[in-house]
This record gives structure tokens, sequence and C-alpha cells, in this order.
């Protein structure tokens, strides 16, 4: 579906936001996590067209999409979220959604209309389908944001930081739409949740500095960190400055701590199964120590 | 119906309800009525002209007739030509305000289709605005004063006021192209306009005249002229007329200017 062959780009003032990426994603769903600044947002607006590499090759369904013919067919297939959704506040939500189903070139009225119907109830908005978008609140904007990305039935749905914003049940009910809709797409999701990754896809990548760290499933980043996490409770000592807390929490016997490293014997830590969340802490500690070694 | 001409009808249809639902518009249209209007009513009753000793109904008529023109074009051609291009200004850098640009690009619009888009969106809620505006001033003409000429009152609407909307209202769309907010867009219209009217506008001879967007034949046009009255009752004058042919040259000159903008941002992000 789409290949990405030594893709860069920089920034005027010397920024490399991307540095020479290669990557196949497939029909599925394709998690993208790294920290802030690594370049996922920067390699989605590019696969959407939003941005021009410096150099390298992208295409979608085999639409080089550096040029203008295949930038506009591979338009015709794409649903977008963007992480700062931007909405006409004067529309109402049913407007918004139909303005956008015109511009994706739904000509049967229809058509639009029944998508639009079933959108809204995907999204739970059918009641405030008639209000308009600046009465909306966050959530109910980024519900809006999802149902324009799914308009018109899209071969490739790219959304950066979906369920930003939303409550827990609507986070888990808007995951499970996309990992139904991945069956027969390519769902691009680039998000800082790791548990939203780990419920859902099944191909991921880690990016770090512009550079792809890690590409494989959820499993095989989990399996880095294979006897590497473990469990502590202490009651007053010092953990080691070399190990990673990944979680505290306060019980009856003292503070009970979840690390990434090897701890000193003394501290009678308890080998844990570790988790996708565990695995990327894991490699992004190797990356730590490889670049300052 | 192919799907450019459905993306641009679609943009228009949108354009033309969120225009309407913004205050500019809105503010705009009460403020075009309310200098027409009132001047109406204040004047008191001019048919008291027809008391004149000496002079001839068909005199009488022709007085009305220019007045009524001239009370009715001098508001309503200050307020198009200067206040519509500054009202329409944020008509396209809203989009980037709203932060809504990044997801219609994402969409297959083109850069053209866009521009038509909000143009064709913006003349059918600025043209519906003065349409009103027309109605409720010719009710109050007709029940102040009764019979005018029709003609040359029709003639300031529909050829004048019509083209100086879709003209200038253009402009002030279209100057602002490039403009990431509201505050910015208005700024840069009306420095553009008083730069193109005011600065450019003295001494650069007939064809600045006719393309200055003052619009200065139709501006002027209904004041009367001593030996030229002749003039100002002859519907479709030639100078009105080349007046908005050079209006709409400059309007495609613009046009391109913001389309080629546009499509160098897209190739250049």
């Amino acid at each position: 579906m789409i290949e990405i062959n030594h893709l860069s780009k920089h920034f005027k003032g010397g920024i490399h936001a991307l540095d020479d990426i290669t990557l196949n994603i497939g029909t599925g769903m394709f998690g993208l996590i790294g920290p802030n600044g690594a370049g996922k947002t920067t390699l989605m607006r590019i696969i959407a067209g939003l941005l021009r590499p410096t150099s390298g090759e992208i295409s979608v369904s085999g639409n080089d999409i550096t040029q203008a013919d295949g930038k506009r067919a591979m338009k015709t297939m794409l649903g977008y979220l963007p992480q700062e959704l931007g909405l006409y506040p004067n529309l109402t939500a049913r407007e918004f959604l139909d303005y956008i189903a015109i511009l994706k070139g739904i000509t049967d009225s229809a058509s639009r209309k029944k998508q639009i119907d079933d959108l809204l109830a995907m999204v739970r908005l059918e009641d405030a389908g008639k209000r308009r978008l600046k009465a909306f609140s966050g959530g109910m904007k980024r519900r809006v944001g999802i149902a324009q990305a799914l308009i018109g039935t899209p071969k490739l749905i790219i959304v950066d930081e979906p369920t930003a914003g939303l409550d827990p049940e609507e986070r888990v009910r808007f995951r499970n739409i996309l990992s139904d809709i991945a069956t027969r797409c390519t769902v691009i999701l680039s998000t800082h949740i790791i548990e939203d990754i780990s419920q859902s896809c099944n191909d991921l990548a880690v990016m770090n500095h512009g550079k792809v760290i890690f590409r494989g499933a959820p499993r095989e980043l989990i399996q880095q960190a294979q006897n590497h996490v473990w469990g502590i409770i202490s009651t007053g000592e010092r953990l080691p400055q070399e190990v990673t807390i990944v979680s505290t929490l306060q019980v009856a016997e003292g503070v009970q701590y979840r690390i990434l490293g090897d701890p000193p014997a003394h501290l009678n830590a308890q080998p844990l199964q570790p988790s996708l969340e565990d695995g990327y802490m894991w490699l992004m500690k190797q990356r730590q120590i490889e670049s300052v070694g | 119906m192919n799907i450019t001409a459905h993306q641009i009808w679609g943009m228009a249809k949108y354009e033309f309800k969120m225009h309407w639902r913004r205050r500019a518009l809105l503010v705009l249209t009460l403020s075009m009525i309310l200098i027409l209007v009132a001047p109406i009513f204040l004047s008191g009753d001019l048919t008291n002209l027809t008391n004149v000793d000496g002079v001839s109904e068909e005199n009488v008529e022709k007085a009305l007739s220019l007045s009524v023109a001239i009370v009715t074009w001098f508001p309503l051609s200050s307020v198009l030509i200067f206040i519509l291009p500054v009202a329409l200004a944020d008509t396209i850098p809203l989009d980037k305000q709203y932060n809504v640009d990044e997801l219609l690009r994402t969409t297959p619009l083109t850069p053209a289709v866009y521009l038509w888009g909000k143009l064709i969106g913006t003349w059918l809620a600025t043209l519906s605005s003065v349409f009103i505006v027309m109605i409720i001033a010719t009710i109050a003409w007709i029940s102040q004063v009764g019979k005018f000429d029709y003609v040359l009152y029709a003639e300031i609407w529909l050829v004048n006021a019509f083209s100086i909307t879709i003209l200038n209202g253009s402009l002030g769309v279209l100057l602002a192209v490039g403009q990431p907010n509201r505050r910015r867009a208005i700024v840069v219209v009306i420095g553009l306009f008083a730069l193109l009217v005011f600065v450019l506008g003295f001494d650069f001879g007939e064809y600045w005249n006719l393309a200055s967007p003052a619009r200065m034949p139709m501006l002027t046009y209904f004041i009367p002229i001593e030996g030229q009255e002749e003039l100002i009752t002859t519907v479709f004058n030639r100078q009105v007329m080349l007046s908005i042919l050079m209006g709409f040259v400059e309007l495609l000159i613009i046009w391109l200017a913001a389309w080629g903008w546009l499509k160098y941002q897209d190739n250049n992000r």
C-alpha cells in the first residue's frame, strides 16, 4: 500500500525532521510511536500530501505522491485526522461533514446523507448534528474530526493522536472502530498512548530523531524487554540510578516500583512479564545509552 | 455534474452560509439599509418640487430622478468601494486561523477550485445582501417620491452596484489570500486599497482612472456637471462600461497571482 524509500525532510535552520527513512506499510493497523519531535507528524504529513519530502520516494497504492497527479489520486482515497483539528465554528456538525464529503468528491446527495447519518451515529453525535460546532466541547469536536476522516470509505486513514481529549469509554469505542475498519484498509495511527497501539496494532514503528529505530510486531517490541522488567517493594531503600522507574504505587508494605534494568540483589526484585510500554521504554533507554556511549 | 463543478458548488453553498452567519456581512447590510433609507425619510417631501412655479412636469421628474440617484448612489458606492473589501478580507485567512486549511488540503481540492468556490460563495452572499438593500430602498423611495426614472434607478443597482460588489468584493478576498489571520488580512487590504486608491490615484491618466479600485467613472457618474446632464441619464455609459471591463481584467490578473501563490505554497511546504 505505502512504499517509502530513503525519505528525508529538512526544514529551514538545519532541522532534519526525517533522516533517510525506508518503510513499507501494508493493509491493517500500523502504529507509529516515539517521543515528541521524533518526526512522526512530519512523516504522516508527507504521506497525506501536506509536505514535500526533501529527498526520497514515496508512493501510495502505486501513486507517486511527490508528483501532482499521484498526490491528487492519493487524496481521493485518504481520510485524515490532524493532531490540531480545525473546524468551521459557524457550521453545524452535519453541515461540516457534508462540506468535507462534497470536497472528497461524493456527488450523490442521498449517499452523502446516509454516510453522515451513519457516521454521526458511530461517533454518538446523532442528537448534536444540527448544533453549531462553536458550541461543541473538545471531545465532541474530536468525534466530529473522527467522523470526517471516515467519510467516503477511504483506503488510507491517517490519524494523529486521535484519542486525545476523549473519555476512556469513547477511546475504547474509537479504537474498536479503527480496528474494524483496518481489516479492509490501511490505518496509520500515531499516538503517545501506548495502550492504544497495544490493543489495536499488528504492526508498528518506533521513531526517534527522525529515524525508524524499530519496526515489527508489538510482541517483538515486548520481547526486547524480556528479563529486564522487575517489581520491587521498597520500604525506604534508594533505587540505583541505572534503573528506569516505569510506575510507582503506594501499597501497605511500602512503595511498589516497576523498573527496567538490572536491580541489585539486595532489593529482592521479582521478574515481571514485560508490556508494550516496557518494550518501548527499554528500546528508548538502550538508544540513549548508545548515543551517550 | 462533474466532481470539479460539484466541489465549486458545494464550497460556494457553504461559503454563502458562513458569510451570513458571521457578523461582518450582517452589520454591513444593516448599515447600508440605515444610510440609504434614513435620508429618504429625513429629506422631507421631495414631491413639493412640483409646486414650483414655471417648472415643467418633465423637468420636475428629471430633478426628482437625479435626487434619487445621488442620494442612493453616493453612500452606496462609498460602502461598496471602500468598506466591502475590508469586510470580506478575512474570507480565506479565516481557514488558516481556524486551522481548517490543513484538512482541506488533504481532500482532492485544487487551488483553482478552492479560489472559485470561495469567490462564488462570496459573490452569492454579497449580491444577496445588496439585493435585500435594493428592495428595501426601492420600497422606501416609491413610498416617499412615487414616480421617478426607474431605468436610471435600476442601472444604479443592476449595473453599478452589482458589478462593484463583484469587483471590489473579490479584490478584498484575493488581496488577502496569503495572510494567516483576520487581523493581518484586514490591515493588508486597507493598506493595499489606500495605496491603490489614494497614492496611485493621482495623475496616472485615463487608464489608471478606469482601472483604479476607486472606480472613478462609476463613483462620479451621478455628479451633475454643467452641460453634461445628458451623460448622467445615459444608460450603459461608455466610461462606466470600460471601467467595469478594466475591473474584470484587473480581477483576472489578481486571481492568477493568488492562484500562483497558492500553487507555490502547496509545492514548497
